[in-house]
């Protein structure tokens, strides 16, 4: 593994980067992006940093209710 | 100079427009070399407009309220006949702009010199201004260590002294963390306050603009003058504009002012701390309060940047990948492959978060925090520890303003300095479209000599 990505796993704490990488090679795809092995790696690495922070976001519960406020207005 | 003196002097005929410019372009092509803050300096049109304005004065004519002051651009604002960098070597293919941006056209009629375009983190996505295309920007206090970012060049160019004042833009707190590193007063006003039109897009849900400028008097000046509804900008209020330089008070009578705790403890360290202190106790604030579940909320604002940003880049990502900037193109890529949920959730979030904000809002007119957790780091540093904590650095500068641009809220970034340490300014925050507080207590700072910035002349 490329010595970045080791350090960001490292520093994350998570150990998956095979999820991430297989993720993000089939995304790509999907979306006609040309990545490199070298490239996809440090894609998945992102991505793997965006998935923990996605975690904290995710596990918040709202009222079925709630918006997404598609047109954000700020001050109201 | 001041806006002030400047304008004062230019009015009595003690300078001339032409001199205040040839001046200003001596000092840049002089000593940006030691700070590369300037990706282009626009010398012919500085010079017709300083020659507009002496015509002016010659003339008797009423002059324009910023007549004589100079200034510059982060290289995302579209210029007239200039190619918009955005810090991007892709954007050099570019066709230059057909007209200036809404700001800097108000700028202009209001008789302000454009010295140039200065430098920023490849389409606003960084904290560093360390850009593989155009250079690093050397920080005028430090030049060992980054100016901040995305609108470095901004920042350093007015600590440095080479312009009166600057433009930026703040997404995620890219006007805030720059004034922080650099030391100098920044701005970022409630999100729709001012127009966007014609500035180069990174998050359009979360992007601002604003100035940079040396004291609290020049910010609100700015400010004033650069206000005002654009029908071109989806997102800019249908508001008049609401001027508030001729009755901005310096003191805090009356004013409910809190210092943010929680959160912005656990992520600041020991000088940033010490700069909140030093401005709370200057303001006689003795009320703490926390907001909730700002980690989460920080997190959102990560995750609706790497999408909205990634979205916008795709289509030249397909095909020019390799030739992004290396810094950046990762992040946009993982982006734009972000499932749709992350991105739904994380705008509920905002949401929630708005009220639970408004309400601490309701019962506060000014929370102060710091604007960035630690001061200038070195250029190429990759890692920082925060109490304990072992970082990713360029992720984690903006940990402390991310939650607050997150909801739109108007923040002064005001320089508190200590003698002989590394600047580091404090975010005077206040409830959407009150920016007049936030300049208050500011200007309060500053009356007490506790927020001050002075200018780098070597």
């Amino acid at each position: 593994m490329h010595a970045y990505a080791i350090a960001w796993v490292e520093a994350l704490g998570v150990n998956t980067m095979e999820d991430a990488e297989n993720f993000v090679r089939q995304a790509a795809a999907i979306q006609s992006l040309q990545l490199d092995a070298e490239a996809l790696q440090r894609v998945a690495v992102v991505f793997a940093r965006n998935a923990q922070l996605a975690s904290q976001v995710m596990t918040f519960e709202f009222d079925e209710a709630r918006e997404a406020a598609p047109v954000f207005q700020a001050g109201q | 100079m001041s806006i002030s003196s400047t304008t004062l002097a230019f009015s009595e005929g003690s300078l001339r427009a032409a001199d205040i410019v040839e001046r200003a372009l001596d000092e840049i092509c002089a000593r940006d070399t030691r700070y590369n803050c300037f990706t282009a300096v626009t010398a012919e049109r500085a010079r017709r407009e300083a020659s507009r304005l002496d015509g002016l004065r010659a003339r008797g004519a009423p002059l324009p309220p910023l007549a004589g002051v100079t200034y510059a651009v982060k290289n995302l604002f579209d210029l007239e006949g200039e190619i918009t960098l955005a810090g991007s070597r892709l954007n050099a293919a570019r066709a230059p702009a057909s007209a200036d941006a809404v700001v800097v056209a108000r700028l202009r009629e209001a008789g302000a010199l454009l010295l140039g375009a200065v430098n920023m983190d490849a389409y606003a996505y960084g904290f560093t201004t360390e850009n593989s295309a155009y250079g690093a920007t050397r920080n005028p206090r430090d030049v060992s260590r980054s100016s901040g970012g995305s609108s470095g060049g901004s920042a350093a160019a007015v600590a440095a002294g080479l312009a009166d004042f600057s433009l930026g833009s703040d997404t995620n707190g890219s006007i805030r963390v720059p004034a922080s590193f650099c030391g100098v007063f920044g701005l970022k006003p409630t999100y729709g306050r001012l127009p966007r039109t014609g500035a180069y897009p990174f998050v359009q849900s979360l992007d601002h603009v604003g100035p940079f400028a040396t004291n609290v008097d020049d910010l609100t000046a700015l400010y004033d003058v650069m206000q005002g509804y654009d029908p071109a900008d989806a997102a800019c209020a249908r508001r008049a504009a609401e001027p508030v330089r001729a009755r901005l008070s310096k003191d805090v009578e009356g004013l409910r002012i809190a210092r943010l705790t929680g959160y912005f403890d656990q992520w600041s360290t020991a000088p940033a701390q010490a700069a909140v202190r030093r401005a709370a106790q200057a303001l006689g604030v003795t009320a703490e309060v926390e907001l909730p579940e700002v980690e989460r909320a920080r997190a959102a604002a990560f995750l609706i940047t790497a999408t909205e940003g990634g979205e916008l880049h795709l289509p030249v990502l397909r095909t020019h990948y390799a030739e992004f900037e290396p810094l950046t193109r990762d992040r946009l890529l993982a982006g734009a492959l972000q499932p749709a949920s992350w991105y739904v959730h994380a705008q509920r979030l905002r949401g929630w978060f708005r009220e639970q904000v408004a309400r601490v809002l309701r019962d506060y007119d000014v929370l102060i925090a710091p604007a960035t957790p630690f001061p200038a780091t070195p250029l190429g540093a990759e890692w920082i520890e925060v109490n304990g904590q072992r970082l990713p650095l360029r992720a984690s500068v903006g940990l402390l303003t991310q939650p607050i641009s997150f909801v739109g809220l108007p923040v002064v970034a005001a320089p508190v300095p200590e003698d002989g340490a590394l600047p580091m300014a404090v975010q005077l925050i206040a409830a959407p479209w009150r920016e007049e507080n936030c300049l208050r207590v500011a200007a309060a700072l500053e009356a007490a000599g506790v927020a001050r910035c002075t200018t780098v002349s070597e």
